[in-house]
């Protein structure tokens, strides 16, 4: 029971960083149909931020604002600097493979900063509510993973109500829809666009900030978050942010059921293994009910072999 | 007699254009100076680093095949050349002969990307860049995983040279090198890479020409990936260690930034890259011990600076320096509707092996088709035919369900119910690509983007199906293969000459103005040596005198004795050009007939003017003007629909 308790408040945790991420990656698709792959360096580096200007004694509510804002810096940054003029620049093959790329090398630059200052070392971050916790029977949950929790569920109430309460989401909606459109409405989409991955990068900060106090700061959790967020957001259907959330939560479930059960040793197999079932499974289902289908209709009619 | 036959009768046939498939002379020279190299005595230093250029070019040349020509977002290269360089060196170390290891490294590579790409090759985009990203990251667990034999994360030491001397070894790497990248070179620039770059262009017109869009990207996948393993086995013993570093996230960005620097495109820009990714660390190695961030800062400053790459950027100078107008040179250069003016008929015909021999003759029947978007249906019970020869307008308001219908005839949507026919034949579950080889050839509503392709090259996309059988033997450029292709320019200039725009066949697509863009859309269907064309609004957003040029082409093609279906909205030009005219609302054919006669049908004048319009020109109800006609319009006899809806949609 105890251990049950305790593998759902990991996964949620867990799930809770990976939904935010993977919002952060939607928020970035919506606004300019393409990935930044720079996500999971963007969390890792706010959360250094946070711990370390937590260890230089700044109090929690300035180094949370400051990580937060180097987080929408940062989102900024790539869209301004490199998204948007690569894919203005187009590549071989159009914007697409520019912006990938594009965004693949901030993210290896970004990891290889981070990599240069901060090495193998673990940072602890502190949580908001200091080091309780509760007991429900003999399973322990920490407030720390109660606030990780519950701060990314006010987060995506904000995120909903932002996005579909105020006039600027309604922007970043109506240009995801129709950039023309909305130009032509007078709605200035570059700065919707750069909004959006502020914001983007505002919400990746906070999973930062709201999961690393669990397990500390390390560099390799940028990679880590990168894939695993992706994944969220592929799983959950780029661009429709209400699957993202549950499609994290799933995700974090998977993980630890695995480390518990069988191995943690090989976590990106596992995650390949994740990967390949659910980007695979549904075409090869839907393939194969189309021909069974196809089939159906055809003996019905003659001479429509192939 | 068909179309084709009469045309052919009518016109001489154009000249031969100048050989292809040249460059075995250059081929020798390479194989020459490569057995040369090795016999200049140089340090084991230098020979050590040339030979692991020649491996990076062979691999480079894999990516790009599949990375630039083909356009799919593949991020798993440098876990291939891992997988190579690993069965070779474990093979290598108990003893096989290396050319089997090689050999058996090179299947294996192929066969794993096979069984990857099998699940993945209906993905595209961001799915398969991400599916395909996860592979270098696990790269390092695998050869962890197998450590017993692989030598774990420590690496592999003590993999045999298949030769005694390295300076051998390095002749044999440098022969199979420029074996591999000549084969691969032919390949990209003949038939079969034609066909994969409209894949990463544009992949319904590549379905609409014939082209089965899956098999052509695995090929293209397993062929990259072939190339990879055989780097990988070209690798393995240069140094005579491994370790799973040289073949992860890192590795696939040194792989990313040759292939962006270098170029894309093709193979030149492999070789290019490969000096770069082994040269650049090299000199930086005093200033940097981790390239990892100079690699994603050339990255960076590449796609900003030179998203073609060095060989793409020397290319589009050499192009524009081609095609400047200048009056010095003799040949004067014109632009594209110049051109075409100076270039006007001689009509002259497509020869098409495969037109000929096809399948079921006979009308198009449409058979009761209904279409539903999930629930709304926009085609319902839909019925009429096209005969050989006839020309068919399709005309009605916007959302009448046209594009729907012609997108059923031509395989981009199957209907709910009812069946398509040709003949006998029923094509209503034939994916789109196996309907043009029945004849059926269609164009496209919107511009389509064409890259860097030339006029004639984007014409020469429509003679995909004539290749078949043969595009292999483009590798070697054998003559099977290069007849064929002669043969195919011509009739791609024939078509063009048709059109009206030979004299502009070198030219970029992108060059040419929207109109003449149109009229290569035609000419590459027509190069499919068609029995019916159908046209998605061939005017759509042309000036008068483009729709002017657009009508006497279609005329000549009338004459010929080319069935056509045209779905337009510029009514007066449908009427001046169809014999017959189906008009659809709601989807639903309301009316069918001559010209005039579907202009008088009150059913039609309602369907474009409102109901109360249609009433006024019966004469009832002379009051009900709508706010937005002008009432001084409504006394005409037979308000022409012309203009509404013409232009852009």
């Amino acid at each position: 029971m105890s251990a049950a308790i305790g593998i759902i408040a990991t996964a949620l945790v867990l799930g809770s960083a990976y939904a935010l991420v993977g919002l952060g990656y939607n928020l970035c698709f919506v606004a300019l149909r393409t990935i930044n792959f720079a996500q999971g360096q963007m969390y890792m580096v706010a959360a250094f931020v946070y711990a370390e200007l937590f260890a230089h004694g700044y109090h929690i509510v300035p180094a949370v604002l400051i990580a937060c804002a180097i987080g929408a810096a940062m989102g900024l940054v790539i869209e301004r600097g490199i998204i948007s003029p690569v894919m203005n620049r187009g590549f071989t093959h159009g914007n697409l493979q520019a912006s990938v790329l594009g965004t693949v090398a901030a993210s290896i630059v970004i990891q290889e900063i981070a990599n240069r200052l901060w090495g193998s070392t673990i940072l602890p971050a502190p949580a908001f509510f200091g080091s309780g916790f509760v007991r429900i029977g003999t399973a322990v949950i920490t407030y720390g993973q109660m606030t990780a929790v519950g701060g990314a569920i006010v987060l995506y109430i904000l995120l909903w109500l932002l996005t579909r309460k105020t006039t600027v989401g309604l922007y970043l909606r109506a240009t995801a829809a129709n950039p023309v459109v909305t130009s032509l409405q007078g709605v200035n989409n570059r700065l919707v666009v750069s909004f959006a991955f502020s914001l983007a990068g505002v919400i990746t900060a906070m999973a930062g900030i709201l999961v690393s106090p669990l397990n500390g700061v390390s560099t390799s959790t940028g990679i880590e978050l990168a894939t695993y967020g992706m994944l969220a957001a592929l799983v959950g259907g780029l661009g429709r942010m209400s699957g993202v959330i549950p499609a994290g939560y799933a995700m974090g479930f998977v993980e630890i059921l695995v480390s518990y059960y069988w191995t943690s040793q090989y976590p990106d197999l596992v995650l390949y293994v994740v990967i390949f079932v659910t980007l695979v499974g549904p075409s090869l289902i839907k393939g194969v009910r189309d021909s069974q289908s196809v089939k159906r209709a055809r003996r019905q009619v003659p001479n429509a072999g192939s | 007699m068909t179309w084709i036959e009469r045309w052919r009768s009518a016109n001489g046939r154009a000249p031969l254009p100048k050989s292809v498939g040249r460059g075995h002379a250059v081929f020798l020279l390479l194989l020459v100076i490569c057995v040369l190299i090795p016999a200049m005595g140089m340090s084991s230093f230098n020979q050590e680093t040339i030979a692991w250029i020649a491996a990076d070019a062979i691999m480079l040349a894999g990516f790009n095949v599949i990375f630039g020509v083909t356009g799919q977002m593949v991020f798993s290269h440098s876990f291939f050349f891992g997988v190579g360089a690993y069965m070779t060196a474990i093979l290598a170390i108990h003893g096989w002969p290396f050319g089997l290891a090689a050999l058996v490294s090179v299947a294996t590579c192929v066969i794993s990307s096979w069984v990857f790409s099998s699940g993945l090759v209906n993905l595209s985009g961001f799915y398969l860049a991400i599916a395909s990203f996860v592979l270098p990251l696990v790269f390092d667990d695998l050869v962890q995983l197998t450590g017993s034999v692989s030598g774990g994360a420590d690496g592999l030491g003590g993999i045999p040279l298949p030769f005694n001397s390295f300076s051998d070894f390095l002749l044999m790497t440098l022969v199979i090198t420029v074996c591999a990248l000549w084969v691969a070179h032919n390949i990209v620039t003949g038939a079969i890479g034609r066909t994969w770059r409209t894949l990463g262009i544009n992949e319904q017109v590549a379905e609409s020409v014939g082209v089965n869009v899956a098999r052509q990207k695995l090929w293209a996948f397993l062929l990259s990936s072939g190339f990879a393993g055989l780097a990988g086995a070209l690798f393995a013993p240069i140094f005579g260690f491994i370790s799973p570093d040289s073949f992860d996230l890192n590795a696939m960005l040194s792989i990313l930034v040759g292939a962006v620097v270098g170029g894309a495109l093709g193979i030149p820009g492999a070789v290019v890259g490969a000096l770069l990714i082994v040269e650049v660390p090299q000199l930086l190695s005093g200033f940097s011990t981790n390239s990892a961030l100079i690699y994603g800062a050339i990255l960076l400053v590449a796609l900003r600076l030179i998203p073609k790459g060095v060989v793409g950027t020397v290319q589009d100078l050499y192009y524009r320096w081609a095609t400047l107008p200048r009056t010095v040179r003799n040949e004067s250069r014109q632009s594209p509707v110049d051109a075409s003016a100076a270039n006007a008929p001689p009509v002259s015909l497509p020869q098409s092996e495969a037109g000929e021999q096809r399948g079921p003759t006979g009308p198009i029947r449409v058979e009761g088709v209904t279409v539903r978007y999930s629930g709304v249906a926009a085609a319902s019970d839909v019925t009429f035919d096209v005969q050989p020869g006839e020309f068919v307008g399709l005309i009605g308001p916007n959302g009448a369900g046209k594009s729907t219908l012609f997108n059923a005839i031509s395989g981009f949507v199957r209907p709910s119910s009812g069946q398509v026919w040709l003949g006998d034949q029923c094509l209503t579950f034939m994916k789109p690509s196996d309907r043009s080889g029945l004849g059926i050839a269609r164009t496209f509503q919107e511009k389509q983007d064409f890259g860097d392709l030339t006029a004639l090259e984007s014409v020469l996309i429509g003679s995909y199906l004539t290749f078949r059988g043969r595009s292999v033997f483009s590798a070697l450029a054998l003559p099977r293969y290069t007849s064929r292709e002669r043969a195919a320019r011509q009739e791609a200039l024939q078509v063009l000459s048709l059109v009206g725009l030979a004299g502009a066949a070198d030219r970029r697509v992108s060059d040419f103005p929207y109109g003449d863009q149109k009229l290569l859309q035609i000419a590459r269907t027509l190069v499919t040596s068609p029995r019916y064309l159908l046209l998605d609004e061939p005017t759509a957003g042309l000036n008068p005198a483009e729709i002017d040029k657009a009508g006497q082409v279609l005329g000549g093609l009338r004459d010929m004795g080319l069935g056509m279906l045209l779905v337009e909205h510029n009514v007066p030009f449908v009427t001046g050009i169809c014999s017959r005219i189906i008009v659809m609302d709601h989807g639903s054919v309301i009316a069918a007939g001559t010209g005039s006669e579907i202009l008088a049908s009150p059913a039609v004048q309602e369907a474009y003017l409102g109901r109360q319009s249609a009433e006024l020109n019966g004469g009832a109800g002379a009051e009900a003007v709508q706010p937005g006609e002008p009432p001084g319009q409504a006394p005409a006899p037979k308000p022409v629909p012309a203009d509404r809806g013409r232009g852009p949609q």
